[in-house]
């Protein structure tokens, strides 16, 4: 990276310099129903011209991955040439990315009249990106640690049907600028939706005050992290950089191996301990685990700390980090699913994490927000509040007893592909050194009682339900999950049975929502219960009315239909 | 039920590359229909080719790797050729159907695995007619119905090339007239 960006002047005003008007815009007049809000106008006003980002995205305007993911092919192609040659490449390159950069923010310009946001980019290829206010979906203001030293902040647009990538991404302006944009956005987003903005109260700054509904505090984050899968982050990045410095390796293991070696079974009876180091063995090994866990809990608190779920008007507003602030919108009308996820460990200490998904947004991948870790009590609160007109985990119909069957079947059957592989191998290949595939073939005896065990807790968690809000269906053996979507979402329907579904009277159901794999599965309920099922829900998602009246009015949007 | 309706809105739906002419003179009925028959050929051709090559592949590694008995993979690899080109295309062909109810594009089809689709026209947002080279061959057309899940969407293969525009413009058109159905509060929620 350059050196410091120069500290940025404090007004966001547009440059200096004129500017061509976009052309064929609209004109900058607010659209046809009158803003109820004053507010609203004068803070559309402000960006209505097309200005430029704050001057220090030249620097500031590539989030600090991307830079590292550019350097590292010229570092390495400088040092496999020799030293001086890195310099050297790293100048050059250096130059020519802040050369580009600087073209780049003198011709990216952006400028939203209240209907459309546009963004015109591109130094070489020209760019024009026009987004409808209607079809922004979240707006996302993130604030890296030196972003807020300068007062700057990144706002990331996402809309409907947009992958992985944002569709707008301004990075960075002006904080007060980002807010105001946001709050601009908002604001016509809600008048064009025909919804009056019921700002309710708002505080000093303008800002709309929304409600908590949720707060994580540090304690569960840190439990989130030593109870899921960050734990494995340290182990994963050791792994992958042992791999990379192979010498390295090569030397530790050729250490392990000359302790084991060390190992004379002739002594160990003498109580002569000439043999491994095992106090070294096992205080690197407590080592290892206290690290692990400390950078676990760390990660979890850079990424979730201060989690925190607010609600405003019909959106909840989700921020977490403590050193990237990372906050993004979810709308409730385009919650898809929600997914209560229960390991085997947080179920044994009463706790859960909870996935929100909406359809569009982009928020670290797809549009899935996590809540880390909530007691079980506080389940049911916040199914209220995410999913309007459920009133928590509904009474669950569990599955006929023959998907014991089929649970028992799917467990065991990878496990004797296991065993079979191992007793058959010897016979066949001679190569193999015996006496080990024979323990292991021995040992991999043990999976069946494990995995019959499994099955067992599996088919005991099987379950589904449908309301006249919301499909459920409830599945897993080591950890639980209980997916909820709303029957408004659903798109489309598929049963499903295979040649022992058949045999056993069962079949799955598929409920397809919107989104890249958001899809509820009922597995294994019984053929009566599943037509039925696949009848119901085909009916709610031709014809959604009465549901969806239902929600609409408790969103508390519009008068509910007279049912 | 809707259907005068749905044949008045079809030329709005799509007017641009249907010419009147291409309208059905009646409207799509909902008894139970069956892929075209030369579906068969060429699930035979393409199941052919497909499983040709991993079971060749197979069968050499079975040849030089199971010592006490050469022939027993490639002979059961034939075997599974054999019954992938004869028999599977036609049972293929018996357990293809669909129609088209009041509400929703209903789909029932698979040998091993018996599916049963069903896409509600309200939420269909898009349907394409596409054609292979060998499906041109033979005057065959799939029709791609997609909704806002990409899971969720269906694919009708083996409908005649001829018939493939309008039962198109039927489907858009009940998409049309089921979107109109409903109240306002409703499209916004969905």
């Amino acid at each position: 990276m350059p050196s410091d960006p120069p500290p940025p002047p404090p007004s966001g005003g547009p440059p200096s310099d004129p500017l061509p008007p976009p052309s064929g815009g609209p004109p900058s007049d607010p659209p046809p129903p009158p803003p109820p809000n004053t507010d609203d106008a004068a803070a559309v006003a402000g960006f209505a011209e097309p200005r430029r980002l704050h001057p220090a995205s030249v620097v500031l305007g590539i989030p600090l991955s991307q830079v590292i993911q550019s350097l590292i092919f010229p570092l390495f192609a400088g040092f496999a040439a020799g030293g001086m040659v890195t310099l050297w490449i790293l100048a050059i390159v250096g130059v020519f990315s802040l050369v580009f950069r600087i073209f780049d923010w003198q011709r990216r310009h952006f400028s939203f009249d209240g209907e459309v946001l546009r963004v015109d980019s591109g130094v070489l290829s020209r760019s024009h990106r026009s987004l409808d206010v209607d079809r922004i979906q979240q707006v996302e203001i993130q604030r890296g640690p030196v972003q807020r030293l300068f007062g700057l902040a990144a706002i990331r647009v996402e809309t409907a049907g947009s992958a992985s990538e944002p569709e707008v991404d301004l990075r960075v302006l002006p904080e007060a600028d980002a807010v105001a944009l946001r709050a601009a956005v908002r604001a016509s987003k809600a008048r064009a939706s025909g919804r009056p903005s019921q700002a309710g109260e708002l505080s000093e700054d303008g800002e709309p005050v929304g409600r908590t509904v949720l707060e994580v505090p540090a304690k569960h984050v840190a439990l989130a992290s030593v109870t899921g899968a960050r734990l494995l982050v340290l182990p994963a990045i050791i792994g992958a950089s042992l791999q990379f410095v192979g010498q390295q390796a090569g030397r530790f293991t050729s250490w392990i191996e000359e302790q084991i070696g060390r190992i004379d079974p002739s002594t160990l009876n003498d109580g002569v301990f000439e043999g491994p180091d095992w106090w070294l063995i096992a205080a690197s090994a407590v080592l290892l685990a206290v690290l692990v866990i400390a950078f676990a809990i760390g990660v979890g608190l850079v990424r979730d700390g201060r989690f925190r779920i607010e609600r405003f008007e019909d959106d909840l507003h989700v921020s977490r980090g403590l050193v990237t602030t990372r906050e993004s919108v979810v709308p409730l009308r385009r919650v898809q699913l929600v997914v209560i996820q229960r390991n085997w460990l947080r179920r044994l200490l009463g706790y859960a994490s909870i996935q929100i998904r909406s359809a569009g947004g982009s928020t670290g991948g797809d549009g899935r927000v996590t809540v880390p870790l909530l007691p079980g009590t506080d389940i049911d609160r916040l199914l209220r509040e995410v999913l309007p007109g459920v009133e928590g985990i509904p009474p669950l119909t569990s599955h006929p007893r023959m998907a014991l069957r089929r649970a028992l079947f799917r467990w065991l059957r990878p496990a004797s592909y296991l065993i079979a592989a191992l007793w058959l191998a010897p016979q066949v290949f001679d190569v193999l050194d015996n006496v080990i595939v024979a323990r292991a073939a021995w040992a991999s005896l043990a999976l069946l009682p494990l995995n019959a065990a499994l099955a067992i807790v599996e088919y005991r968690h099987l379950a589904h339900a449908l309301t006249d809000i919301a499909v459920v269906s409830r599945r897993g053996a080591l950890s639980i999950s209980t997916t909820f979507a709303p029957v408004v979402k659903v798109q489309a329907v598929t049963a499903r049975a295979n040649l022992f579904q058949r045999r056993l009277g069962l079949t799955s159901v598929v409920v397809h929502v919107a989104g890249p794999g958001a899809v509820v599965e009922i597995m294994d309920a019984a053929t009566d219960d599943a037509d039925d099922l696949h009848q119901r829900l085909t009916e709610h998602a031709a014809a959604p009315s009465s549901a969806a009246a239902a929600v609409v009015g408790s969103l508390g949007s519009r008068e509910p239909e007279p049912a | 039920m809707e259907q005068p309706a749905a044949t008045g809105q079809a030329a709005a739906a799509t007017p641009d590359d249907l010419d009147p002419s291409d309208l059905p003179a009646e409207p799509l009925d909902d008894r139970e229909r069956s892929l075209d028959p030369r579906m068969v050929i060429v699930w035979r051709v393409f199941g052919g080719l497909a499983l040709l090559f991993p079971l060749i592949g197979l069968s050499v590694a079975g040849y030089f790797l199971v010592p006490p008995a050469p022939w027993v993979v490639p002979l059961v690899a034939t075997i599974v050729w054999l019954i992938g080109v004869t028999w599977y295309p036609r049972a293929r062909y018996r357990a293809w159907h669909w129609r088209l109810t009041d509400i929703a594009l209903e789909l029932r089809y698979g040998v091993l695995v018996h599916r049963h689709e069903a896409v509600p026209y309200f939420r269909v947002q898009q349907i394409d007619i596409s054609q292979g080279p060998f499906d041109r061959l033979l005057g065959l057309a799939t029709l791609q119905v997609t909704t806002a899940s990409a899971s969720g969407s269906a694919g009708l293969p083996g409908i005649p090339a001829a018939d493939a525009p309008q039962i198109r413009v039927q489907l858009l058109a009940r998409a049309a007239v089921a979107v109109g159905e409903q109240p306002d509060e409703v499209r916004d929620a969905v």
